[in-house]
């Protein structure tokens, strides 16, 4: 029955999936189009100065596109669900509802977790052509509260988007947007490394959110 | 004889305004139940409290004795729902939705699908938000008949559909209760349709049951008599003999309960004059409008 | 029993944002500008001359009240004030019987600034290895970085290789020295834009110093003497012309320390209220005396010293802070605690907590009456609802917030 639904989500986002993973794909090639043309038109021991002491963040284009990815994902999983109340449908599948919606949040995060993966592995390994690990580690760090802001988005996404109440709908929207700037400090200058942990437990957390709009979408209750 | 459903107590309010109080029902197994009413009466808001949509104001329902609001996995599985409008996932086409539902339902029957399929005139490929409404019915149908329910729940199934379809859904449907096992409780506004369908059913109106009984039963018992009465009877009024009364300047049409000796007796008691005193037999859409009004 | 957790969750991550975003709208909304105070000595007054800003300007004063002129002031401070005297003709051949030069003035000035955030950021060690001594005015920026891990390597940044014969060199340099590997601090002065290059000083794995540099592409390495007791935390290097200190030293312990031309002789600067994490430190030097000003969150701590690093006067102003102003008052009430990720003494970002003080009971006490108004008008039992007021009365009103926009699941009726 898992692969039921896996089947039902994949129909759902694979367009949507291949659409992300291209886009990904085009901005990580510019940003090294532009990195080696940066390096081969200047003098590559001032770019390497200006990005270790002038906090210079040659691939901070990157960090729109985890929230992006999350929010088309979710859109894509739970736009047709909620057309027409096609949710009740899913929701009377003989599994318990908490479990099905479970199972329908694994579908999507095994799906963005590959995509922000890839694009992960894509990032550090040209990076680590032209610089040491000290700076791909780095890279590694500012770049790493983006993905995890790109999860959280798709979970944020997922309970507005389950939630019935339309004011309740907004008020959701606008302070996880607040909550959103906790990962998007200004990329390099601030360092994450103190509260990486702390922010993979926020990412925890807002999976939870889903099953109170859940609850409410079901009782038919304010 | 095994309750399938079962309302105990049903009261529920929307903010303030009331839709039903203390509503007690069962559908017995096997029967062929529908829940009848005009609008606003409460029959969505009953089928939403059936499945497990809508929690209501107090009182419960029971399927296969268990709370409609928690209902186990297992007995979702013997429970077959047609969604008012035969809302199915459009992404999918008629290959992919039967390769969806399969595996959650342990008595699949691919061929009772497939044979209702060949019959649609759709491409393969085709997207089930792509077909027409009668189409998208018979696809519903379709997936609701391979799970072969013990019950089966349809809201309004006839709506949007050409008589056509609704035709198709009757045929299909009474074949499908010719298991004595089969439950079926449906609601509809085409009466005509479940005419010879249903067995038993519920009639709702503004202040509650109207009627809860065996169709049989109603049609021997419910009775529209016509007179003609001289002068203008402003004074018939509905009470516990007249169900309903329509006046329409010197003819009267009578609904009741009572025999017709019953009501003459009365009408003579209330000193009208009356002539041509007839009893009219009423299709069932003639005896619902009959005992829930036209307006 | 999810469906509670997962009502607890999205009120945590409401609790959370309203906690960051509530107190910095209020503050953007209502902080009031202050001001806050420059001391530096004056050789001509033998007194601390006090600028600080206002709405109105700025205005001048000594420690005894006396107020001044900006014109007057550029003769109080003849050394910071050169230029304009000497464009007035106003500059003094002498003073205190010492006759002074503009050009040595201006050799002598120097500004050093250190903030904590200087030091509480995260480091890509690797550096630029400038030659100190080609023979050209400019310094020319190296074609490798070199970094200190198991050997120090140095990495030509066009291809990102190891350029070994350069790194053998110095690796050895440095073990013969008896450095041992991996480096835990190095500090240097990464820009061409300085008169000349002093190298490096880098703290080894067990915490000795060495000094080191390129000279004629040969390494030059000094070990430099520091005592055990003195745990190293930051060291600014900063070339000047007047080379009276190779770098600043910071220890552990708040203490500051020259390291002195030409035998990197230790020289305690004397300072008032210092605490590097806390502390925003200026030292500004002219000809006649090191002024060493401490700014932390309340006032300014103004240490005044002569040439030879010996205390001459001080000067402490307080201001409040932003607490004990109006809107820091009424923010008290409102708020019983706030968040912070970012503060200004760090780059790291974190989770900074402060708790408000007795005051925000009465915050919290409204907040839980209109919890338990909130809760009756909507037809909840407030006696099987108890968690609720738990949380408004740990979090005030963004607990509360948080509840109207999720509120309990309804028992059955």
């Amino acid at each position: 029955m898992f692969k039921a639904i896996i089947f039902k989500e994949w129909l759902k986002i694979r367009w949507t999936l291949l659409i992300m993973f291209l886009l990904s794909v085009g901005i990580l090639v510019n940003i090294w189009v532009n990195l080696a043309y940066g390096l081969r038109f200047s003098n590559p021991s001032d770019f390497w100065a200006f990005i270790i002491f002038r906090k210079y963040v040659f691939f901070s284009f990157l960090q729109y596109f985890p929230p992006v990815a999350g929010l088309g994902l979710a859109i894509a999983q739970f736009f047709p669900e909620m057309h027409r109340d096609r949710l009740r449908l899913t929701l009377r599948l003989p599994l318990p509802e908490n479990l099905i919606i479970f199972q329908m949040n694994i579908v999507a995060i095994l799906a963005i977790f590959s995509l922000f993966l890839f694009n992960l592995i894509f990032l550090l390994v040209f990076s680590s052509i032209y610089f040491p690990s000290e700076i791909v580690k780095n890279i590694f760090m500012v770049s790493l509260p983006w993905f995890l802001a790109g999860i959280a988005t798709y979970f944020g996404v997922a309970t507005i988007l389950v939630e019935p109440v339309w004011i309740r709908r907004i008020l959701m929207a606008i302070i996880f947007y607040g909550f959103l700037q906790t990962f998007f400090q200004p990329a390099g200058i601030y360092s994450y490394q103190k509260v990486i942990i702390f922010l993979v437990l926020l990412v925890f957390v807002s999976a939870l959110g889903i099953y109170y709009a859940v609850h409410h979408y079901q009782k038919g209750l304010a | 004889m095994e309750n399938i459903i079962e309302c105990i107590n049903l009261t529920h309010y929307y903010g303030r305004k009331l839709i039903f109080k203390d509503v007690n029902y069962q559908v017995k197994k096997g029967s062929t139940f529908g829940l009848l009413g005009k609008n606003g009466a409460g029959k969505t808001t009953t089928i939403n409290i059936l499945n497990g949509y809508l929690t209501p104001s107090s009182g419960q329902c029971l399927i296969f004795g268990e709370d409609s609001q928690h209902l186990t996995p297992s007995t979702k599985s013997r429970i077959g729902y047609l969604m008012e409008g035969h809302i199915q996932y459009g992404f999918m086409n008629i290959h992919q939705i039967e390769k969806f539902y399969a595996p959650f339902y342990p008595h699949w029957k691919r061929e009772a699908y497939f044979e209702l399929m060949a019959k649609l005139n759709v491409s393969p490929k085709q997207k089930i938000s792509k077909m027409s409404c009668g189409q998208r019915s018979q696809v519903a149908l379709g997936l609701v008949l391979a799970q072969d329910p013990d019950l089966m729940i349809l809201d309004d199934y006839s709506m949007g559909l050409d008589p056509g379809y609704r035709r198709l859904f009757i045929d299909y449907l009474k074949a499908y209760t010719r298991s004595e096992h089969k439950t079926i409780f449906v609601t509809s506004h085409i009466l005509q349709d479940l005419e010879g369908f249903i067995t038993e059913a519920v009639i709702l109106g503004s202040s509650g049951i109207l009627y809860y009984g065996s169709i049989k039963e109603f049609m021997e018992k419910f009775h529209c008599f016509k007179f003609t009465a001289r002068g203008f009877p402003t004074e018939l009024k509905k009470n516990d003999i007249i169900q309903n009364i329509e006046i329409i300047r010197e003819e009267v049409n009578l609904y009741s309960f009572r025999s017709g000796a019953e009501v003459q007796s009365f009408l003579r008691s209330m000193g009208i004059q009356y002539s041509h005193f007839r009893e009219v037999t009423m299709s069932l859409e003639e005896a619902f409008i009959g005992l829930t009004g036209k307006y | 029993m999810l469906v509670k957790i997962a009502r607890l969750s999205l009120i945590l991550i409401t609790i959370f944002t309203l906690a960051i975003f509530l107190p910095d709208f209020y503050w953007k909304a209502f902080e009031q500008q202050v001001y806050r105070p420059f001391a530096q000595f004056s050789p001509v007054l033998k007194d601390f001359l006090v600028t600080k800003a206002s709405k109105k300007g700025p205005h001048y004063y000594d420690t005894k009240g006396h107020t001044y002129t900006r014109s007057e002031v550029d003769s109080l401070l003849p050394f910071s004030n050169a230029r304009q005297l000497l464009f007035e003709n106003r500059f003094p051949d002498s003073l205190d019987g010492k006759k002074i030069d503009p050009e040595e003035v201006r050799t002598n000035n120097f500004t050093l600034r250190i903030s904590p955030s200087d030091i509480n950021q995260y480091r890509i060690d690797m550096y630029p290895l400038f030659e100190s001594q080609s023979g050209r005015v400019r310094l020319e920026m190296p074609t490798s970085f070199f970094r200190i891990t198991k050997r120090m390597e140095f990495i030509n940044a066009a291809d990102n290789k190891i350029e070994e014969k350069l790194s053998s060199l110095f690796s050895g340099a440095l073990q013969n020295f008896g450095f041992q590997f991996p480096a835990q601090l190095i500090a240097g002065n990464p820009t061409t834009r300085k008169p000349f290059d002093e190298g490096y000083f880098i703290v080894d794995a067990s915490r000795h110093l060495f000094h080191l540099k390129m000279v004629k592409g040969e390494p030059f390495i000094h070990p430099v003497p520091i005592p055990e007791n003195l745990k190293i935390t930051h060291l600014v290097v900063q070339e000047m012309n007047l080379r009276e200190f190779y770098a600043l030293m910071i220890t552990d312990d708040s203490r500051i320390f020259l390291l002195s031309y030409p035998d990197y002789q230790l020289i305690e600067v004397p300072v008032i209220d210092y605490n590097w994490n806390s502390t925003d430190v200026r030292i500004i030097g002219d000809l006649f005396y090191r002024n060493v000003m401490c700014y932390n969150e309340a006032g300014l701590s103004c240490q005044v010293c002569d040439r030879n690093y010996h205390p001459v006067a001080s000067y402490q102003e307080w201001w409040g802070s932003r607490y004990q102003q109006k809107a820091g008052i009424i923010s008290e009430y409102l708020f019983p605690f706030s968040l912070q990720i970012r503060q200004e003494t760090t780059m790291f970002i974190g989770l900074f907590l402060r708790i408000s003080g007795i005051r925000s009971l009465i915050g919290i006490g409204v907040a839980v009456l209109l919890t338990w108004i909130f809760l009756s008008v909507r037809g909840f039992s407030v006696k099987r609802n108890w968690l609720e007021f738990v949380i408004v009365m740990i979090s005030g009103i963004f607990g509360f917030i948080a509840i109207i926009l999720y509120p309990p699941l309804r028992d059955k009726f």
